[in-house]
């Protein structure tokens, strides 16, 4: 598989730039300070008035309207990842608050209240950002995955597939997500999965991750359909997918699911270990997670220049996997493999070779991970233009 | 190209697949007032008794992490992977189909009130009580991945995978993905289906809501599908006549991409 991307658009807290971020971009939000997280990690982008109340869905309009249309004729798909729509402020007032009686809710009440006003039905389809976007690029396939963390990163290996195997001659591929409300906030706290500091992943102190939001989307075509005016930001050549199928709250301590991703991905691009020059980690900052990411990436690649950017731009949740696959395409040309914000002193008990600063490099073949909760994990694998 | 080895079905009308089929083709109707739609201008529904878990969870308490949708795929996905050789899980694939995410709101009922001051989510209340009373796994209950994950666990499965969100065209994505990965070599066998729930309030309203005013159903369909010549005989009845099955098991999301399968 040799699938060109030649166009691609990301929001995230760290803006809209093609490049590895360089700094922490957490700030303060009154929602976390509540709970006890002193920032997040929230990206600039305006409302968009199809998706009331679904801050996922204004940032996976934001980053489509950004890139070039369909050739004419063009067989197009369109591929997204997103993520649960839990509970906002705005839907507790308007949908369940206001059927509080004598301190429980009034569920009669509740059924006899068919206001079709609300955003809350269509905010809770989870297809429904796909289909709606869909149709402003004239996609005649639409697909919303729903694999969690790793939802953005199948999104864009099916579409690479989908390309390949000439289902549609262009795909529009990637993910959304926010979790920036309160009982987003909520959801990992309780799980003790957020940072109480900052995010620092690899790091010996690191105790969570730094939660941000975003969304990229990433325009795939195959090599022979390429015009002379296309350009080629970088090849997807391979990826594979695993299940950890160990426990639903915990990965594998040694990162088994995680190995099998890579080792599929690899064998799916055709390379060896020694042909990847920098994995872009899933590397969240969690103890137990990139304990085991660091044990699968030494058994699989070896001694291979690891790093994260989930200190910078937050973990982006459902559209993890396709904000940092789009953020590697700076390093192609760059001469340089991105170092790991927010992280001060490597956690010693790690086998693998981290980067705390960017350093010299230069990187044919990237490696970029991405693991959900439940265990659903992806790998993908993508080369430089050339 | 590829055949399906072996199906599993959990449904309001009985776990036989042949069965299920006949009682569709005859007119058969699960739909009932069910007392959780109580308010709604039609409280009919097709929902499924049990199901039964004995045998189907490896850990007994696993059952506190299922929620409704994981509950009715984990008996029709052990079913349809009982002709799983030995040895095969590891690389076996799935790809599981759902729809709407399970609503959090009942489970969380006592941490959102806790937080409610004047009709709005109170800020100082988010963080004393709220947080107290917020389930701590309720949040890995309610993923959407979840079902994928529970059949994963218990069965072994660490092949190539993937969830896919939506109406009757995800379950058909799913058997689709799994067809393609048996063909495309990267799998030996998937397990591919659907499961579904919306026999709740807050899914129930938000269909009505929408104008989706077929009663709410729930089951879950999987199929192991391995390589092989496909095999069988035409079929006698309109087995993806819609309606029908609407008709007979309400508005099953998902899953209704996967009743042809049945026949």
């Amino acid at each position: 598989m040799r699938i060109a991307i030649t166009a691609a658009s990301v929001r995230c807290a760290a803006g809209d730039a093609l490049v590895p971020p360089t700094r922490c971009w957490a700030a303060p939000d009154p929602d976390a300070l509540a709970l006890g997280i002193p920032g997040v990690a929230r990206a600039t982008c305006p409302d968009d008035p199809r998706f009331p109340d679904d801050r996922k869905g204004s940032l996976a309009a934001a980053v489509l309207s950004a890139l070039p249309p369909p050739p004419p004729g063009a067989r197009v798909g369109l591929y997204l990842g997103t993520g649960l729509s839990s509970l906002t402020p705005a839907e507790l007032a308007l949908d369940l608050y206001p059927h509080v009686v004598a301190g429980g809710f009034d569920r009669l009440a509740m059924a006899r209240d068919l206001a079709t006003d609300r955003p809350s039905p269509r905010r809770h389809q989870p297809h429904r950002v796909t289909e709606v976007l869909g149709a402003t690029v004239g996609a005649t396939v639409t697909e919303t995955s729903f694999s969690a963390c790793a939802a953005a990163a199948q999104s864009v290996l099916n579409a690479a597939r989908a390309v390949h195997r000439g289902d549609v001659d262009v795909a529009y591929a990637g993910g959304h997500d926010s979790m920036l409300h309160p009982i987003g906030y909520l959801s990992f706290v309780v799980l003790g999965a957020l940072s109480p500091s900052r995010g620092r992943p690899f790091d010996r102190h690191r105790d969570g991750f730094l939660i941000g939001e975003g969304a990229a989307i990433l325009r795939l075509q195959r090599e022979q359909d390429l015009g002379p005016s296309d350009t080629v930001l970088g090849w997807i050549v391979g990826g594979g997918t695993s299940v950890d199928a160990y426990n639903v709250t915990h990965p594998h301590p040694e990162g088994h699911g995680a190995s099998l991703a890579m080792r599929r991905a690899l064998r799916d691009a055709q390379l060896t270990p020694g042909d990847i020059d920098y994995v872009n980690a899933h590397g969240t900052g969690t103890p137990v997670g990139d304990q085991a990411e660091c044990l699968a990436v030494a058994s699989v690649l070896g001694d291979v220049p690891v790093s994260s950017f989930k200190g910078a731009v937050g973990h982006t949740i459902a559209a993890a996997g396709a904000v940092e696959l789009a953020l590697c395409l700076g390093i192609f040309g760059s001469g340089e493999l991105p170092g790991t914000p927010g992280l001060e002193e490597v956690d010693p008990e790690l086998r693998a070779q981290v980067l705390k600063e960017p350093r010299n490099g230069v990187a044919r073949h990237i490696l970029s991970n991405s693991f959900g909760f439940g265990g659903q994990n992806c790998a993908l694998i993508v080369a430089r233009p050339g | 190209m590829t055949r399906i080895l072996g199906i599993g079905v959990v449904t309001a009308l009985g776990d036989d697949p042949a069965a299920v089929c006949k009682l569709v083709a005859g007119g058969a109707s699960a739909l009932a007032a069910s007392a959780t739609l109580a308010g709604l201008p039609d409280t009919r529904a097709a929902s499924v008794v049990g199901p039964d878990l004995a045998g189907w969870l490896m850990r007994k308490k696993d059952a506190r992490l299922l929620a409704r949708a994981a509950r009715l795929a984990l008996p029709a996905a052990g079913r349809a992977l009982v002709g799983l050789p030995a040895g095969a899980a590891e690389e076996t694939a799935v790809f599981v189909a759902v729809g709407r995410e399970p609503p959090d709101d009942a489970d969380a009922e006592p941490s959102l009130l806790a937080m409610e001051r004047d009709g709005q989510l109170d800020r100082d209340r988010l963080g004393g009580r709220g947080r107290e009373l917020y389930p701590p796994l309720l949040p890995l209950k309610t993923l959407p991945n979840m079902v994928l994950a529970h059949v994963s666990i218990q069965h072994g499965l660490r092949g190539e995978n993937g969830t896919f969100a939506g109406d009757a065209a995800a379950g058909a994505q799913a058997l689709r993905a799994a067809e393609l990965a048996v063909e495309e070599g990267r799998a030996p066998f998937a397990l591919a289906g659907a499961s579904f729930s919306g026999v709740d309030l807050a899914s129930a309203r938000d269909r009505w809501r929408l104008g989706q005013v077929a009663p709410p159903g729930e089951a879950a369909v999987f199929v192991l599908v391995g390589p092989g010549e496909p095999r069988g005989e035409p079929l006698p009845w309109r087995l993806a006549d819609a309606e029908a099955w609407e008709r007979a098991l309400g508005d099953c999301g998902p899953v209704a991409g996967l009743w042809h399968l049945l026949g």
